[in-house]
């Protein structure tokens, strides 16, 4: 799309068209295009100061940003809400840029950028999830060194990793890591699939969609392209599992198998379950 | 040096009035023609480190730049911060000189009062400077 | 019903953001000017330009004044700012010669040709609150006594004089051709070339230096040096003209240099020096936008500290240093503790209760 066409969509006087300058755009699209290359691999990219505050998603927003064109349609969630304030502000933000038609429909949107979640309702091809990523680095809690991390990444030094996950059997008969579960991408890289529980995991094994992950303060991008094969770290004798919600029901949509938020009733004390995706949530109940 | 850059650093000694003075005369009844709409944007700054000798990215500056035609010829300025008003202004001076404009001459003597009262300026902040120099001798 | 699910966000942001702007004209007192910011707040506003990478007194104080004093923000606002104008180019790189100072000092030695010229500094002022600053008018004199006028003279540098006595190795020779590295563009990679820790340091937050560098002095590392000169002046901004290619001066930025001699106080053992050259004192050099002593001072620590052939202390690990000194990073991971992490926890409850389970069924069975 040529500049002209680009400016006459932007919303905000002073202001390019989706905020980013075209240099940037065109430099995140280049790194975009290497993650998709080497599926899992952590693509150092020249993270910008954006109008939110690192760790408040600027990496996704930048990759959303430099993707998107007049004819998108964007859905933006936090913690699988379409209307949770951070993803209201970041909703904000796009449209004030770029006049962009957003949607609360998953089959709807042709790019959703998300904080914690992957949407209930499965993608189709053509269609793109955009993750925010705050520390994408899965071996960072083992070891605080990024060049010996890199290190370990290029000659698939993992042992660490694996001796990791044993310790946690050996004291708790359990792997415990909760959300940001540490995956295999093609038998290659280890990843951090970012901080969305284990439930929404094996969603992204051999999806049909594009998965772009931006991490905006650690200045990286990397990718899960379509019809990958996406792993968790397992062993055969303690296999990876998801939450359990044993039987539990959204109080709204009665689902007994979508990822349930715990509710705490301020008065009754009581406790109830509700999806945690609202837009998927809404649409089984015709709301 | 070339005559360009001479008259550039004539132009950016100029205070705001006499520059807007200038170029309100020199780009007189023909106007000037904007060949590039003033231009808010960033110059990185570059120093060189004093251990290795190395250049370095210190940090940016805001800067304005335009480039305008008077009499067909161009020419160009840019001024630190977000001033469009006086980027333009240089712009039509440096021109309407490179178009040896009749009042060019004129102009010129404008500028060199500024760039004297300038150094008096300096002059002067120095002179205060010196005051808080610590005089070993006299202790 | 007890609790209504997380619908109108967007509505309650819109009125935080009201709030928040009604409470800073809350008191009724005159309207603050974005002049009055730029200069009576000069500490306020250099800080943040150095810090938001941006040198842009008025936009800086524009910023102090939205961010209410909060300079951590106002550079931050800088910085979000910067990202959506485009780079026009390129200075032609300054040389420390070329800063016309309004102040500098040495600490190494007491009589330095063109003396120590302390400027406007308030290093020796009792730090006491001066009562009269409440009922201060415009009408005051300020005491002025013309000065004479004097020529500004250049001042050699006081490491060019040890060079010249072998003590210490300046490079003289600018060495030509290396392109810098740009950590706006390309963000670090380890280990980290010498251009790119210079301006890492450069953009740095100036209490988490000052934190960095004081633990370094104390002992956490090695590194403790005498300031060799400390500088207050006038860089010029050169660009090439771009019809005729020669060298122009657009205007000039204040900037704070220090020169620091390391190894001059305890453990002298640090010298370095090629083979055969003899040995000299190893240097750190801190340049900033705008009057920020501390921070030039920090800077030339900790541009020593990680540039050590063998770092032992945290101050001297390059990534512990340049990635934590970033303002903005740091304060915006800091506070995303604040957004909704209601699916993580989830996360982790589902671990935490499936271990409680076991431990249950376990001793059951004992």
């Amino acid at each position: 799309m040529s500049d002209a066409v680009e400016r006459r969509h932007g919303e905000v006087d002073g202001y390019n068209y989706a905020f980013l300058d075209e240099c940037t755009k065109r430099e995140i699209r280049r790194k975009i295009l290497k993650a998709v290359a080497i599926p899992g691999y952590q693509v150092p990219f020249g993270s910008r100061e954006m109008p939110i505050a690192r760790g408040w998603g600027t990496g996704g927003l930048q990759v959303t940003l430099s993707l998107l064109g007049p004819e998108d349609v964007l859905k933006v969630i936090d913690q699988g809400c379409d209307h949770s304030v951070n993803a209201a502000n970041i909703r904000r933000l796009a449209v004030k840029m770029s006049g962009i038609r957003t949607t609360e429909d998953t089959a709807l949107a042709t790019i959703v950028q998300t904080r914690h979640r992957v949407p209930e309702e499965p993608l189709h091809a053509g269609q793109i999830l955009v993750l925010q990523v705050p520390l994408p680095e899965p071996l960072r809690m083992l070891e605080a060194s990024e060049a010996e991390t890199r290190r370990m990444h290029a000659q698939g030094d993992y042992t660490p990793m694996w001796l990791f996950l044993y310790e946690s059997i050996v004291r708790f008969h359990e792997i415990m890591l909760g959300a940001g579960y540490p995956v295999r991408v093609s038998g290659h890289y280890i990843m951090s699939p970012s901080p969305i529980p284990r439930w929404d995991v094996p969603r992204l094994h051999m999806a049909d969609n594009l998965f772009l992950f931006g991490a905006g303060r650690e200045k990286r991008i990397y990718a899960v392209p379509p019809h990958t094969a996406v792993e968790p770290l397992e062993f055969e004798d303690y296999p990876f599992r998801v939450e359990s919600f044993s039987g539990r029901a959204c109080e709204i949509c009665g689902s007994t198998s979508s990822y349930l938020d715990e509710i705490l009733d301020d008065i009754s004390g009581k406790r109830s379950y509700r999806c945690s995706d609202t837009a998927y949530c809404a649409k089984r109940t015709g709301a | 040096m070339s005559e360009r850059a001479r008259r550039f650093r004539l132009i950016a000694d100029g205070s705001d009035p006499t520059l807007r003075e200038l170029a309100q005369k020199l780009s007189g009844e023909d106007g000037f023609e904007l060949v590039r709409e003033p231009e808010v944007g960033m110059v990185m700054m570059r120093a060189t480190d004093i251990v290795e000798g190395i250049p370095f990215n210190l940090g940016e500056v805001l800067v304005t730049q335009a480039e305008v035609e008077v009499g067909g010829k161009r020419g160009w300025f840019m001024v630190m911060g977000r001033n469009a008003r006086r980027a333009l202004d240089g712009a039509i001076i440096d021109a309407a000189a490179e178009a040896s404009h009749p009042m060019w001459e004129e102009a010129e003597k404008a500028l060199l009062a500024d760039r004297e009262a300038m150094a008096r300026r300096r002059r002067r902040e120095w002179g205060e400077i010196m005051k808080t120099k610590v005089d070993f001798e006299e202790v | 019903m007890g609790y209504v699910s997380v619908k109108g966000g967007e509505e309650a942001i819109r009125e935080a953001e009201r709030l928040a702007a009604k409470n800073r004209l809350r008191g009724g007192s005159p309207l603050l000017e974005v002049k009055q910011v730029e200069e009576q707040l000069r500490a306020a506003v250099d800080q943040v330009m150095g810090e938001g990478g941006l040198y842009a007194p008025e936009l800086a104080a524009l910023a102090v004044k939205q961010s209410e004093g909060d300079l951590m923000e106002a550079a931050f606002l800088l910085r979000a700012y910067r990202t959506t104008l485009p780079r026009l180019g390129y200075s032609l790189p300054c040389a420390p010669g070329d800063l016309q100072p309004m102040r500098r000092i040495s600490s190494a030695f007491k009589n330095i040709p063109g003396g120590q010229i302390l400027g406007a500094s308030r290093d020796y002022a009792l730090h006491l609150l001066d009562f009269a600053l409440m009922r201060e008018t415009n009408d005051e004199e300020m005491g002025e006594e013309e000065a004479e006028e004097a020529d500004p003279a250049a001042l050699p540098a006081v490491l060019d004089l040890m060079d010249a006595e072998g003590i210490a190795h300046t490079a003289r020779e600018r060495a030509e051709g290396q392109e810098p590295h740009d950590v706006t563009t390309h963000g670090l990679s380890f280990p980290a070339h010498r251009s790119a820790r210079l301006q890492a340091l450069a953009r740095g937050e100036t209490g988490a230096m000052t934190a960095l560098a004081y633990a370094s002095l104390r002992g956490y590392g090695a590194v403790h040096p005498t300031i060799a000169e400390l500088r207050v002046g006038r860089m010029p901004l050169r660009v090439k003209h771009p019809y005729s290619g020669d060298a122009v001066t657009v205007g000039e930025v204040e900037v704070t240099e220090c020169h620091a001699i390391c190894g001059g106080i305890g453990f002298v053992g640090t010298f370095t020096g090629e083979e055969g050259e003899g040995a000299r004192f190893p240097l750190g050099y801190g340049l900033v936008f705008g009057r920020n002593e501390r921070k030039a001072i920090a800077m030339s620590v900790l541009d020593r500290c990680v540039s050590l052939e063998n770092p032992q202390a945290p101050t001297e690990d390059q990534e512990f240093v340049l990635y934590h000194i970033d303002g903005v990073d740091s304060m915006g991971f800091v506070e995303h503790l604040k957004l909704p992490h209601y699916v993580t926890f989830q996360s982790a409850l589902d671990r935490l209760r499936s271990v409680h389970k076991e431990e249950e069924v376990m001793s059951r069975d004992v």
